[in-house]
C-alpha cells in the first residue's frame, strides 16, 4: 500500500514537473518572441531604414518555424531515401520546391522579383556534389542545421561555426593555391578590371569567379524559352511548368519507380487486389505524394513566405530609393565593411551561407586579417558588422523561430555532441563551406531558390547534391560496417 | 496546433502585415503595381492639362520675345 502510494506521489510529482517544464518552455517562446519585437520596434523608432533589416528578421523567424515544424533537412531526405529507402522527406522538399515556384511565378510576372540567376555550367554539379558529400557527413544541410541549432543541437551549431570559418578562410586563400589556377582564369580575371583594392591576382577563389564563373552564360527557362521573365508565358509556362513542375514530376516518378512503389505494392498484395492498373498505379504515386501533411504544409508557407519576402523587399527599395542596402547603412552612418561597389549582401530572399561567411570575415577583420581585397567580401557582399547585417538578421531569426517552435511543441533540447559526432560536424562543415563558395550558394540559395525561380544552375547544383549524397551515404554505411566489426573482433564474444 | 502557437504565428503575421503594408504604396506610386501594361514607371509629377497649357505658353511667349 505505501509502495502504490509511493508510486502515486512520484507519478504526481512527475506530471508536474513535466507541466512546469512545458509552463517554461511556453515562456522563453514568448520571450524570444518579445525580444524581436521590440528589436523591430525600437530600432524602427530609432531610425525608419531599420525596417528593412526587420523584414529579413521576421521572414528569417517564419522560415525558421516552418523548418523546424516540417522537419524540413535536405540531409535527412537523402540519407532516409538512400540508406533506408523512405522517400517521405524528399517528395516534401519538392512539393514545397513546386509550391515556392508557384508563388515564385506570380511575383516574377508582375514585375516585382528580386532574383538573380547563377552562372550556368559544370561548376555547379561539383559544387553541389562536394556539398553533398558535407552534408551527409554532417549529418545536417546548411539550413538544416540552422533550425536544429535553434532546437539546442550543439552539433548542428558545431557545423554552423565550421560551414561559416571555412567560407571566409576559402574567399581569401592564396599563396601556392595560385599554382592551381589554369593560365586562362588568370588571364580573363586580370582582364576584367576590377577596381586596385580588389587583388585579383592573388586568391584561387577571386580567380575562379571572375575568370570562369562570370565567364557562364546566365539565363532562366523562360528566356531559353523565348520569353522574358517578366511576362505570363515566361513566368508561368518557362520557368513554372518547363522549369520546376515536368523536372520534378519526373524526379518524383523516379523515386516513386525505386523506392515507393514496393510498398504500394505490398500493401495491395496483404490486401489481396489483383495486378495494378495505370490507375492504381497513380494512386500509388499520389499517395506517396501525400504521405507527409506536415512537410507539405511547411513547405506551403515556405513557398508564399518567400515569395513575399521578394515582394516586400522590392517595395522598400522603392520607398527608399536603393539597390541595396548597403546604400541605407551608409545613410544610417556604417560605413566600414561596405563593398568597393557600396554594396553588401542583400539578397532580397532566403539565403543561409554568404552571412555566415560574412561574420566570421568581419571578425578575422577586427583581429588584424585583410578581408576586403577579395572579391567575395571586397567587391560583393561586403563585411558589415554583424549587428547591423540585414541576412545575419535573417539567420539570427530563422534559429530563433525554430527555438520558438521547439519550445512550443516540447522538442527544446540541450544535446552536446561526441567527440565523433563533433569531428563528422567539422568536416561535413567545411565540405559544405566549400562546396557554397564554388557554388555561390547552399542547399537554399544554390538549389531551393534557383530551382524555384527556373534558374537550370539550380538543378545542375541539386545533381551533384544528390550524387554527392548517395556516396556520401556509402561511405558512411562502410564506415559503420568496418566499426562495427572491429568492435565485435575485439569483444570477448 | 494549440493556442501558444496561434498566439506566435499571429505576432508574426502582424509583423509581416505591417512590412507589407508598408512596402505596396511606393509600388503603387510608381506604377510597378495596378499601373496598367502601359504605365509610366517612375515618380508622377502632379502636372495637369490645365499646368501643362500654360507651361506650353510660356514657352511659346519666350519664343516669340526673342
Amino acid at each position: 500500500m505505501v509502495g502504490t502510494d509511493a508510486v502515486l506521489v512520484g507519478g504526481a510529482h512527475s506530471d508536474t514537473q513535466t507541466a512546469n517544464d512545458v509552463i517554461k518552455k511556453r515562456r522563453w517562446a514568448y520571450g524570444v518572441m518579445a525580444f524581436f519585437a521590440l528589436v523591430s520596434i525600437g530600432t524602427y523608432a530609432y531610425n525608419e531604414y531599420y525596417i528593412y533589416l526587420s523584414v529579413y528578421l521576421w521572414f528569417g523567424l517564419i522560415y525558421g518555424m516552418c523548418l523546424q515544424y516540417g522537419r524540413f533537412c535536405f540531409s535527412s531526405a537523402f540519407r532516409d531515401l538512400f540508406a533506408v529507402g523512405v522517400p517521405r522527406m524528399v517528395v516534401g522538399i519538392m512539393i514545397a520546391t513546386v509550391l515556392f515556384a508557384f508563388v515564385g511565378a506570380i511575383v516574377t510576372a508582375t514585375g516585382l522579383s528580386t532574383f538573380h540567376s547563377a552562372p550556368v555550367s559544370f561548376h555547379a554539379v561539383v559544387a553541389g556534389f562536394i556539398f553533398g558529400i558535407g552534408m551527409v557527413f554532417a549529418g545536417g544541410c546548411a539550413s538544416g542545421s540552422l533550425y536544429k541549432t535553434g532546437e539546442g543541437n550543439g552539433n548542428a551549431l558545431l557545423v554552423v561555426l565550421s560551414i561559416s570559418v571555412t567560407q571566409a578562410l576559402f574567399v581569401d586563400v592564396g599563396g601556392w593555391t595560385n599554382k592551381l589556377v589554369p593560365a586562362s582564369w588568370r588571364e580573363s580575371a586580370l582582364a576584367k578590371g576590377l577596381p586596385e583594392s580588389i587583388n585579383v591576382g592573388d586568391g584561387w577563389v577571386d580567380q575562379y569567379l571572375a575568370g570562369y564563373v562570370w565567364d557562364q552564360p546566365v539565363t532562366t527557362f523562360a528566356q531559353m524559352s523565348g520569353s522574358s521573365n517578366e511576362t505570363f508565358a515566361g513566368a508561368f509556362l518557362g520557368n513554372l511548368l518547363l522549369g520546376v513542375v515536368l523536372p520534378a514530376a519526373v524526379l518524383l516518378i523516379v523515386v516513386y519507380i525505386f523506392w515507393a512503389r514496393r510498398s504500394h505494392m505490398r500493401r495491395r498484395e496483404k490486401e489481396g487486389l489483383p495486378a495494378p492498373t495505370f490507375l492504381d498505379e497513380l494512386g500509388g504515386y499520389w499517395a506517396m505524394i501525400t504521405a507527409n501533411k506536415r512537410t507539405a504544409i511547411a513547405g506551403l508557407v515556405l513557398g508564399i513566405a518567400c515569395g513575399l519576402h521578394m515582394f516586400v523587399i522590392q517595395g522598400l527599395r522603392v520607398k527608399f530609393g536603393v539597390r541595396n542596402a548597403g546604400t541605407l547603412l551608409e545613410r544610417m552612418g556604417f560605413d566600414f565593411g561596405i563593398s568597393v561597389n557600396g554594396t553588401v549582401f542583400d539578397p532580397g530572399y532566403w539565403y543561409v551561407t554568404t552571412q555566415e561567411a560574412q561574420w566570421v570575415g568581419w571578425t578575422f577583420q577586427k583581429l588584424g586579417t585583410e578581408n576586403m581585397d577579395n572579391i567575395f567580401f571586397g567587391f560583393v557582399n561586403g563585411i558589415p558588422n554583424p549587428a547591423i547585417n540585414p541576412a545575419d538578421w535573417m539567420s539570427l531569426a530563422l534559429i530563433g523561430g525554430a527555438a520558438v517552435m521547439a519550445l512550443l511543441n516540447n522538442e527544446f533540447r540541450f544535446k552536446k555532441p561526441t567527440l565523433e559526432l563533433a569531428t563528422w560536424a567539422l568536416i561535413g562543415g567545411a565540405l559544405m563551406g566549400i562546396g557554397s563558395r564554388l557554388g555561390l550558394g547552399c542547399n537554399v540559395g544554390a538549389f531551393f531558390v534557383r530551382v524555384s525561380q527556373g534558374d537550370p544552375s539550380g538543378w545542375l547544383f541539386g545533381l551533384g547534391m544528390i550524387g554527392g549524397a548517395y556516396i556520401g551515404v556509402r561511405f558512411f554505411n562502410w564506415w559503420t560496417e568496418r566499426k562495427m566489426a572491429k568492435q565485435f573482433a575485439a569483444s570477448d564474444f | 496546433m494549440n493556442n501558444s502557437h496561434w498566439a506566435v504565428i499571429l505576432i508574426a503575421g502582424l509583423f509581416t502585415g505591417f512590412m507589407m503594408g508598408y512596402s505596396v504604396p511606393p509600388m503603387v506610386e510608381v506604377g510597378m503595381i495596378g499601373g496598367g501594361a502601359d504605365a509610366e514607371i517612375g515618380l508622377k509629377g502632379g502636372v495637369d492639362d490645365e499646368l501643362e497649357e500654360y507651361y506650353r505658353s510660356l514657352s511659346l511667349e519666350a519664343d516669340e520675345s526673342q
